[in-house]
């Protein structure tokens, strides 16, 4: 890994951050839904830089990245069942 | 390739679930990397989960246990049992070249993302069912939220240099990164900390905002404890920095300690804006 690879990363997560208490202090309402599609695309790019860099996912051999999507496989296969269990 | 018996340097049992003979001199059977420590630990466990109907001598009974599980096996990897060297043995594709305790670690965090997952998936099915959902800045503190996801991710940065440090040899980096991330984990905590002590004590009973409330405290509960755990890594992990326990050769507790630190913090940021921003 880069040396500097971790501090952009950690720049761009902060960048994000204020983005986002940004659009939530000034454009956030019931009714704005595109406010809330933002704010979920920048949460969902921040976990995956966190998940790439950090949890070193990008360079990490293939069977800990199979791993790693069979945990979210599994977490989803989870999520469903849990939430059809609930539904009846 | 079967290691003939007592071939290690470190005189250490060999062949651990690999069809490979273990080693039989005592010395050797002593320092067996076999553990039962994490048994004992999910004994404790269970015992303060009976407690729960049972009483509180019986929760108490198993905390104790599951303490001495906790602490037997810090003690254990201090002392460097589980340092083995690794095994061509059984590791073929696909984890070939993949330690085994970092491997382990993967594994953890897969059972990990399941559990978080279905806390967030419960979350989200509530809210979208639930007649009245308070809208942003009203139940939590925006601001709050914010700062908190600052330390959190910084906290991570500062977990990843401390890994550099050892790295590249530099225990004394190591020990003030670690630092670092135990000072900004523990000041998350305090946010928390800080905002569940107003939730709780401004909720009226019987309020609509009750469920909310609950599902927050449930979830930041559950990861505050994981954050909690991760404090008290850190400080063993600085104690056995200070002793020398860690080398550019030996860092593997700290760069699995940074995986589970990395993931705590990715649940945060799941976390964060599905509680204060959406």
């Amino acid at each position: 890994m880069n040396n500097t690879t971790p501090i952009a990363v950690w720049s761009y997560l902060v960048v994000a951050t204020l983005l986002e208490w940004v659009l939530a202090k000034n454009f956030l309402s019931p009714t704005t839904i595109y406010t809330n599609i933002v704010i979920a695309a920048l949460a969902a790019s921040q976990i995956l830089a966190v998940a790439m860099v950090f949890l070193r996912l990008k360079y990490e051999p293939r069977g800990i990245v199979g791993l790693a999507a069979a945990s979210l496989f599994f977490a989803v296969l989870a999520v469903v069942l849990a939430l059809g269990s609930i539904g009846h | 390739m079967p290691h003939p018996v007592g071939a290690s340097s470190h005189g250490i049992g060999i062949g651990l679930g690999n069809g490979v003979s273990h080693a039989t001199s005592e010395s050797a059977h002593e320092a067996s990397p076999l553990s039962s420590r994490p048994i004992i630990l999910c004994l404790g466990f269970a015992v303060s989960m009976a407690g729960l109907a049972f009483g509180l001598p019986v929760i108490i009974i198993g905390l104790v246990i599951l303490a001495g599980g906790v602490f037997g096996w810090a003690w254990d990897d201090y002392r460097g049992r589980f340092r083995l060297p690794e095994e061509e043995e059984g590791e073929r594709w696909p984890f070939s070249k993949v330690p085994k305790d970092k491997l382990a670690m993967w594994t953890f965090l897969g059972s990990e993302a399941v559990l978080f997952g279905v806390l967030l998936g419960s979350y989200a099915f509530i809210r979208v069912n639930f007649p009245y959902w308070p809208t942003p800045g009203v139940l939590h503190d925006i601001n709050f939220g914010t700062i908190d996801t600052l330390i959190v991710i910084t906290s991570s940065l500062t977990a990843y240099l401390g890994l550099r440090s050892i790295k590249a040899g530099n225990r004394r980096g190591l020990i003030g990164w670690l630092g670092a991330t135990l000072l900004l984990g523990i000041i998350s905590l305090g946010i928390k900390g800080t905002e569940w002590y107003g939730l709780i004590t401004n909720l009226v009973p019987g309020s609509p905002i009750g469920l909310p409330v609950s599902s927050y405290l449930v979830t930041t509960g559950i990861h505050g404890a994981h954050v909690l755990a991760g404090l008290l890594i850190m400080i063993y992990l600085m104690k056995r920095a200070a002793t020398g326990g860690f080398s550019a050769e030996h860092y593997g507790s700290v760069e699995n300690f940074n995986l589970y630190w990395s993931f705590v913090n990715c649940v945060w940021l799941v976390v964060f804006p599905l509680f204060y921003l959406l």
